[in-house]
């Protein structure tokens, strides 16, 4: 936990006076070779909010003299300035080399703060002995996406519009496998699909050559998300690893029900068979799961319902910026998160 | 109506619109890409009757990290003419959210570096802005390369100045400074940000402010406006009453975004597939069917064939960038050729 001591002495190596100034929060993003949306969405709408009240720099290395800094690439840092808060921004378990945990836990460690984005993260540190852990999970931009005013309904006689709202990745962690199965076992006359994400021309081609009907749009202007949202019947999410997905809560909050494997967010905000359905991974399980929704207009009304239900519990971006600023407030004024 | 942006150029349609914004003293912001700086200083100064302080514009971006295609920033012009004073740009800075202290002070800055001549126009639209906790004053982070430059126009009367690599845009230490301009897009992308309409002609800046979602006014003869995701004829009285008061939806909806993306995959296929064998050949490999190809012209496009077109533009599409408006503006120039004939 940042001391007092050290706050003053950042204060007084700033030369201002802690009370009136604005806090400087440096976001510390480690490497300049790679590029993250969600990095920079997330960095942009604390910004956008900061009013007087903070300042925001982004780095690849830490700046001299922050009051606080955030780091986003933890693994990469050979030790952290304080005080520092880590965000975990990927799953804990995922295997991948870049990603492995042994490369994260001695940061994390070193960190006054670790924000992790869902409670299943926080257990999986705790369980390493990281204590000085929370949870600010991904919010839901109620200016895109407003609370819903009723339950969505079936289109009668279309097919179930399945939604995919992802950017590929080449090591598949979303899932792509998983897609490309569905496709073989889901029949096209009783689905249809809309692609939203870079790179997805791959599974849109797919999808399109198994005979079902798909929108596919490679980039969507985030103000037409809400257009998206009341395209389609269901989101769906085959990830193997998640933090989030920021698209759970989007759609979630959109009163849209969401069919997702168990990563990130989802055992935090899915409740099973009332806002959407736990997958398993298994194509053919997942497959008959989704064919029985497909046939059943009552079952698919009930979700519908139980999304617009819950619509209204997801947080709002607001909420969660508001949430990083009482962490930045407390660590650079040396008090309790 | 916060802040409009145009594209100027030597254009009959952006004469037309700069002379009626004249004739009502409405001041306004425009905005131009490095290709076209050179281009809009000279029109400017022609037309406003302000002092061109040297010809080196051209010269002085070369010492920029730019990519030729990017917007470099905001201009300030007066409507009467004359060489734009410092105290008018107060008004530029009204027209952006009090809130945004960052944006505003880059708009600032943008506007002010138009009175030190190009050079420092181009330093300051380059640079990124920040204010000064301790003094309030504005610091113009200039790059290292623009050194002398900025002593020579006596730039510390206005900026508290900061001099940064211009190779790695990073300070002296490697880092990044500042904040949200981490690299030399941003400047568009805040204005864009900032903006609740969007102004143009049929440019690079149409296609960049379509892909954010903006619905454009445009002026003059844009070919997209058949696809009707943009306000055509801005020269109408009412509508350009109506922009300017708030009242023209300015946001493309869900429909005229699916219109645009199709115009822009129609545009594609004009240039990707021509009517050869080895072309056709490529194009059933890529579709997988001979049925798939789409059609080569322009009339022929609808909503069914929607689909197959983006499998040829997804390259176009899907990745950001500056050299889309590029792209789609000699794209473009290829098919009116191609319908003229």
């Amino acid at each position: 936990m940042a001391s007092p001591q050290r706050t003053e002495v950042n204060n007084f190596r700033r030369g201002v006076n802690s009370v009136h100034a604005p806090l400087a929060v440096n976001h510390v993003l480690s490497t300049g070779l790679l590029d993250s949306i969600i990095f920079d969405d997330i960095i942009m709408r604390l910004a956008s909010r900061a009013g007087a009240r903070f300042e925001f720099h982004r780095s690849v290395s830490p700046l001299p003299k922050m009051d606080v800094y955030h780091y986003h690439r933890a693994n990469r840092e050979s030790r952290l300035k304080h005080p520092a808060v880590v965000t975990v921004h990927h799953d804990p378990d995922d295997p991948y080399f870049w990603l492995r945990l042994r490369r994260f836990l001695p940061r994390w460690r070193e960190a006054d703060v670790v924000i992790c984005i869902n409670n299943a993260h926080q257990r999986r540190l705790q369980a390493e002995g990281i204590q000085n852990t929370m949870v600010i999970p991904h919010g839901v931009d109620r200016s895109v996406l407003p609370v819903p005013g009723e339950p969505r309904r079936r289109r009668p006689g279309e097919p179930l519009r399945l939604g995919i709202v992802s950017r590929r990745h080449k090591r598949g962690f979303k899932g792509e496998d998983r897609m490309h199965a569905l496709f073989d076992r889901l029949n096209p006359e009783h689905f249809a699909f809309t692609i939203v994400g870079a790179d997805r021309d791959t599974e849109a081609v797919a999808a399109h050559r198994k005979g079902f009907e798909v929108s596919f749009h490679p980039r969507l202007p985030y103000g037409l998300f809400g257009a998206l949202y009341g395209r389609i019947d269901m989101l769906v999410i085959l990830s193997y690893w998640e933090a989030g997905p920021a698209c759970l809560p989007e759609a979630l909050g959109s009163g849209i029900p969401v069919a997702t494997t168990g990563v990130g967010m989802a055992y935090d905000l899915v409740q099973d068979g009332i806002n959407g359905i736990l997958l398993t991974g298994d194509a053919d399980c997942d497959a008959a799961t989704l064919s029985d929704l497909a046939e059943s207009t009552d079952d698919m009304g009930r979700l519908m319902d139980g999304a617009f239900a819950t619509a209204g519990e997801i947080p709002s971006w607001d909420a969660i910026i508001a949430r990083h600023f009482e962490v930045y407030r407390a660590l650079a004024e040396g008090g309790q998160v | 109506m916060k802040v409009a942006l145009f594209e100027p150029s030597s254009s009959a349609g952006m004469r037309i619109i700069r002379g009626a914004l004249k004739e009502h003293g409405i001041s306004y912001v425009s905005v131009a890409s490095a290709s076209r700086l050179d281009d809009t200083i000279t029109h400017t100064v022609a037309e406003f009757g302000g002092v061109r302080r040297n010809g080196a514009s051209a010269a002085g971006m070369t010492h920029m990290v730019l990519r030729p295609a990017n917007i470099l920033g905001a201009w300030f012009f007066e409507p009467e003419g004359g060489t734009p004073r410092i105290k008018d740009i107060g008004w530029f800075a009204r027209l952006l959210p009090p809130a945004d202290t960052a944006q505003r002070d880059m708009a600032v800055a943008s506007a002010i570096g138009i009175m030190g001549g190009p050079g420092a126009a181009t330093m300051v639209t380059g640079s990124v802005m920040r204010r000064c906790p301790e003094d309030g004053r504005l610091t113009l982070l200039v790059a290292n390369s623009l050194r002398d430059t900025a002593v020579r126009l006596n730039l510390k009367e206005i900026f508290n100045l900061e001099f940064v690599s211009d190779t790695a845009h990073g300070n002296e230490e490697g880092n990044e400074t500042g904040f949200p301009l981490d690299n030399d897009s941003v400047p568009i992308e805040i204005l864009f940000r900032n903006a609740d309409a969007v102004l143009c002609q049929d440019t690079p800046l149409l296609y960049e402010s379509l892909r954010r979602g903006f619905k454009p006014v445009v002026v003059g003869d844009a070919l997209c406006s058949v696809v009707g995701c943009v306000h055509a004829a801005p020269t109408d009285d009412a509508l350009m009453a109506g922009l300017l008061g708030d009242a023209v939806r300015s946001q493309l909806n869900y429909e005229e975004y699916c219109a645009f993306e199709t115009y822009v995959a129609s545009v594609l296929c004009v240039e990707a597939i021509r009517d050869t064998p080895a072309s056709r050949a490529e194009a059933v490999r890529r579709l997988g069917a001979p049925d798939r190809v789409p059609p080569l012209r322009l009339e022929a496009v609808g909503p069914n064939k929607r689909k197959i077109f983006l499998q040829i533009c997804g390259e176009f599409l899907r990745t950001p960038g500056p050299w889309v408006g590029d792209a789609c503006f000699i794209l473009e120039q290829r098919i009116r050729r191609i319908v003229n004939r």
